[in-house]
């Protein structure tokens, strides 16, 4: 990712902020994030006259991540808690594995047994130690 | 005197519990290069929301020492600090490791840490109750530019970049006034139904700290070859302890710099330790072994981080300002047991402040005495796979948001805030200013509000935050860190 990028968003965004501040709201209420957002803009603007470093995201690794954690939250409300994370956990672990040689059928196996445990530790430290409450959907 | 009365308390199997509890995990916590002391206390605090206050500060206290000596570990026996405070650390313990001196190393961590942390608790026992009785003579103005001040000495100090650290700060200041107008009641910036009661404090350090860092180990998952040094020489605990009690300089540097870097606002474990070496490495008489595995090196920097704990709460608890970042996480944990630092903290909640202050002390042998053994068997912790540490993470940051206020709406900001962290650390932005931001900023606004109706009656604005001798020092303190900020800055492009 190019520094230069990050000066053009963070130049629109400062002036996105201006406005709404400034266009949107009343000024007694806004009078505070109004002094802000021109803050914001005087080092925006200072931000330009800075060095350019380019910045490396490994994006493909990452992406199949974003996507479990997206799904995750989504399935929260529909699943329940403990359901989506052993999903989660699974997912991820089968995402991102090492390349090992071995018996297929008992790397899934230890796979699904490493994710019923951590939901399983989960559920007794939090659920019955602690006694939080979980986004409780259909399922559990 | 007053800490002395509660110290009874602190010894309930209850307490004890918790504290052998949260050193233990603290210093596992620690110890794993993919995990932050801040993030892992952010990440409990919400946990800690069912139990007693003075419980739940006791375990938070706990964990905030254990990970800042933890982080030692594997900032030896794999060269990368569990914590950002351990960077100093890793200078000449990693080299000390390589060379078969891991335990010896090892050893002056938890001893030194240990000291340090003693000294540092005791400067805050001290010098807390005087000092909230001296913030009951601050006004309006002066609160507002020690909070200005705590943004604009991370903001300057931490980043590599002035512009991106106060940038940082400043949109941590805008998210703090999402939601409700303190004074007027009126809503802001409430654009979907999701905002309307702004940005909890622990939602967004959760989301700022731990969701980045979930991010980061998956993305360079396929990168990551760690490779774990042994423990090393058989040397006895009680020679390390006797050759580390005789390098006083070291430890005395180490110790003061750590205190004075604590009671700081905004500055933590990794200022205090860099510059805690740099000063020792000054002042000693082989300056040419610093780097090359020097004792000294590794003494000043863990007792300064440890020297740092302390302290850091001594501005949070009569301010409502954290000495540091891992400070500022703990005011959430403070928030959410409904406890309000300031001056009647002492009266109003004594019981619970003191039970905690007095428990760090014992946290502080806790931290010995398992650190030591702990070291000895640690190799195991530095190679659990980071897919499951991310997976992990993610799950007790999703368990941890919900359980605050039982709010779908806050996981998912908390995600938001925390993908665009992400993105926004590759370009340079750090997000404890943001933090200290979103934490300060109510703070912030509300003295300047009450100063603003003040000077209207009186002196008019301007003058009112302008003049009298603390405003006059706190402002220049903030000048002079962004000019220095600057200049430093300038000076590296050159060199």
């Amino acid at each position: 990712m190019n520094f230069s990028i990050t000066k053009i968003i963070l130049s629109a965004v400062s002036l996105i902020l201006l406005v709404l501040s400034f266009h949107y709201g009343d000024a007694e209420n806004y009078l505070f994030p109004r002094i802000i957002t021109v803050a914001i803009a005087i080092f925006a603007i200072l931000l330009w006259f800075e060095k350019d470093n380019a910045v490396k995201i490994n994006i493909k690794p990452l992406l199949p991540g974003l996507l479990v954690v997206i799904v995750y939250v989504f399935l929260l409300d529909i699943l329940g808690f403990y359901v989506s994370s052993f999903l989660a956990f699974l997912s991820i672990v089968f995402i991102y594995q090492e390349k090992t040689s071995g018996n297929f059928h008992r790397m899934v196996i230890h796979k699904i047994a490493i994710s019923l445990l951590f939901v399983a530790i989960l559920y007794l430290l939090f659920g019955l130690l602690l006694q939080v409450r979980t986004p409780s959907g259909i399922v559990f | 005197m007053a800490f002395l009365d509660y110290f009874v308390n602190v010894f309930t199997p209850y307490h004890l519990a918790l504290l052998f509890g949260g050193t233990l995990v603290g210093i596992i916590l620690g110890a794993l290069p993919g995990l932050s002391p801040t993030m892992s206390v952010a990440l409990l605090i919400p946990f800690t929301f069912h139990m007693e206050p003075s419980s739940g500060l006791i375990l938070l206290g706990a964990m905030y020492t254990a990970t800042v000596a933890g982080g030692a570990i594997s900032a030896m026996l794999v060269n990368v600090p569990g914590a950002p405070a351990n960077i100093a650390t890793a200078l000449d313990g990693n080299v000390m490791a390589k060379k078969g001196f891991g335990a010896k190393a090892l050893h002056y961590c938890f001893i030194s840490s240990f000291i340090g942390g003693i000294i540092g608790v005791l400067i805050l026992i001290f010098f807390t109750p005087p000092l909230a009785k001296l913030s009951l003579q601050f006004g309006p103005s002066e609160l507002f530019w020690i909070a200005i001040l705590g943004i604009t000495i991370i903001g300057t100090l931490d980043s590599k970049s002035v512009t991106k650290g106060l940038l940082s700060g400043l949109f941590g200041l805008l998210l703090s006034t999402i939601g409700d107008n303190p004074m007027l009641g009126e809503q802001r910036f409430v654009f979907s139904e999701h905002l309307e009661g702004g940005i909890h404090i622990v939602v967004g350090l959760i989301g700022l700290f731990a969701i980045p860092q979930v991010l980061h180990l998956l993305e360079n998952f396929y990168n990551n070859k760690i490779k774990v040094l042994d423990y090393g020489d058989k040397t006895s605990v009680w020679q390390s302890i006797r050759y580390n009690i005789s390098r006083i300089k070291a430890l005395s540097i180490g110790s003061v710099l750590g205190v004075i870097v604590g009671i700081i606002p905004g500055a933590g474990g990794q200022i205090a330790g860099l510059v805690a070496y740099d000063q020792t490495k000054k002042f000693s008489k082989n300056k040419e072994n610093f780097g090359k595995g020097e004792p000294d090196g590794v003494i000043a920097a863990e007792s300064a981080n440890n020297a740092m704990v302390g302290p850091s709460l001594v501005p949070l608890l009569t301010l409502s300002v954290p000495g540091s970042p891992t400070a500022a996480v703990l005011l959430g944990g403070l928030l959410i047991h409904g406890i309000f630092p300031g001056a009647d903290l002492f009266i109003s909640n004594k019981e619970v402040i003191w039970i905690f202050i007095d428990s760090l002390i014992i946290a502080q042998i806790f931290m010995l005495v398992i650190g030591l053994v702990l070291s000895r068997h640690s190799g195991w912790i530095m190679k659990i796979p980071d897919q499951f540490m991310a997976v992990g993470i993610l799950v007790l940051a999703v368990f941890g948001t919900f359980s605050i206020q039982n709010s779908l709406s806050d996981v998912l900001i908390m995600l938001i805030l925390g993908v665009i962290m992400f993105f926004a650390s590759k370009a340079g932005f750090s997000a404890v200013p943001l933090v200290l931001g979103i934490i300060l900023g109510p703070i912030a606004e509300d003295n300047f509000l009450q100063g603003k109706l003040i000077a209207e009656s009186d002196a008019g604005l301007l003058t009112y935050f302008t003049t009298g001798t603390m405003n006059i020092i706190l402002i220049s303190i903030c000048v002079l860190s962004i000019a220095y900020g600057f200049y430093s800055g300038i000076k590296s492009k050159k060199g």
